[in-house]
């Protein structure tokens, strides 16, 4: 039917929003967590292969795979505290630097994207299953 | 005065329905390999639905979203066969309830 295409676009779209919220709950996890020293930090972002245009999302999943979470360096924030095991030969500590306001307004904004990405299937559905009602009237 | 004799009408002529001249070159797939190569798209994708629901179930890598989509999918589908079958049962009473 000619609504695959939209299927594949919303399957796109919750997916994509699904990998946002575990990459900002990954981030918020290892915030107070150690790096091993002389290793740069990492935390993890969402990316998507394209969606710069809506041609390309409905295609997406067919033509471009999937998005995906990947690891990128940050600055590291660092703390004195000779006491900790996993401080270097001069005391310091390094944490990943993880930007809280961001990881917070990430996480409400990628669950209502997955709310609108459900609303838009629903719909979806909700036409479909109408446009079958034509002419069963009588 | 004469009276013409009853003669006999021939029904052979009437045997065959006249054939349009569009109608006669037409071809194609015909009805019944079409609605069985739906059936055959319906009863994959309701396949594909009951396999990711599977795989769900027994705990492999695979995202509620696309499991429910694809039941969703499954689902739209077989109405849309369910309604076509609808159709098809409702044109065919109609021809053998007519009254001739």
């Amino acid at each position: 039917m000619s609504v695959d295409s939209i299927l594949a676009a919303t399957r796109f779209g919750l997916e994509y929003e699904r990998l946002r919220l575990e990459a900002a709950s990954h981030n918020i996890a290892v915030a107070n967590t150690p790096t091993a020293p002389g290793r740069p930090a990492q935390l993890m972002r969402a990316v998507a292969p394209q969606a710069a245009t809506f041609d390309a999302a409905i295609g997406g999943l067919e033509r471009h795979g999937h998005p995906a979470l990947i690891a990128t360096d940050v600055a590291q924030r660092e703390v004195h505290d000779p006491s900790d095991p996993a401080a270097d030969k001069n005391g310091i500590v390094s944490y990943p630097r993880v930007d809280m306001v961001t990881e917070m307004s990430t996480l409400v904004e990628a669950g209502r994207a997955y709310e609108a990405n459900v609303r838009a299937f629903n719909t979806l559905r909700s036409m479909t299953l109408h446009s079958l009602d034509i002419g069963s009237g009588s | 005065m004469s009276v013409l004799p009853i003669e006999g009408v021939s029904i052979g002529q009437l045997s065959m329905p006249e054939r349009g001249v569009g109608e006669a070159s037409q071809s194609g797939p015909s009805f019944l390999q079409m609605a069985g190569a739906a059936v055959d798209q319906v009863n994959g994708s309701l396949n594909a639905a009951d396999a990711s629901a599977r795989a769900l179930a027994a705990g492999e890598n695979i995202s509620v979203q696309d499991v429910m989509i694809a039941m969703e999918h499954a689902h739209l589908q077989l109405q849309f066969a369910v309604e076509v079958r609808n159709r098809i049962v409702d044109a065919y009473q109609n021809l053998t309830n007519m009254q001739l």
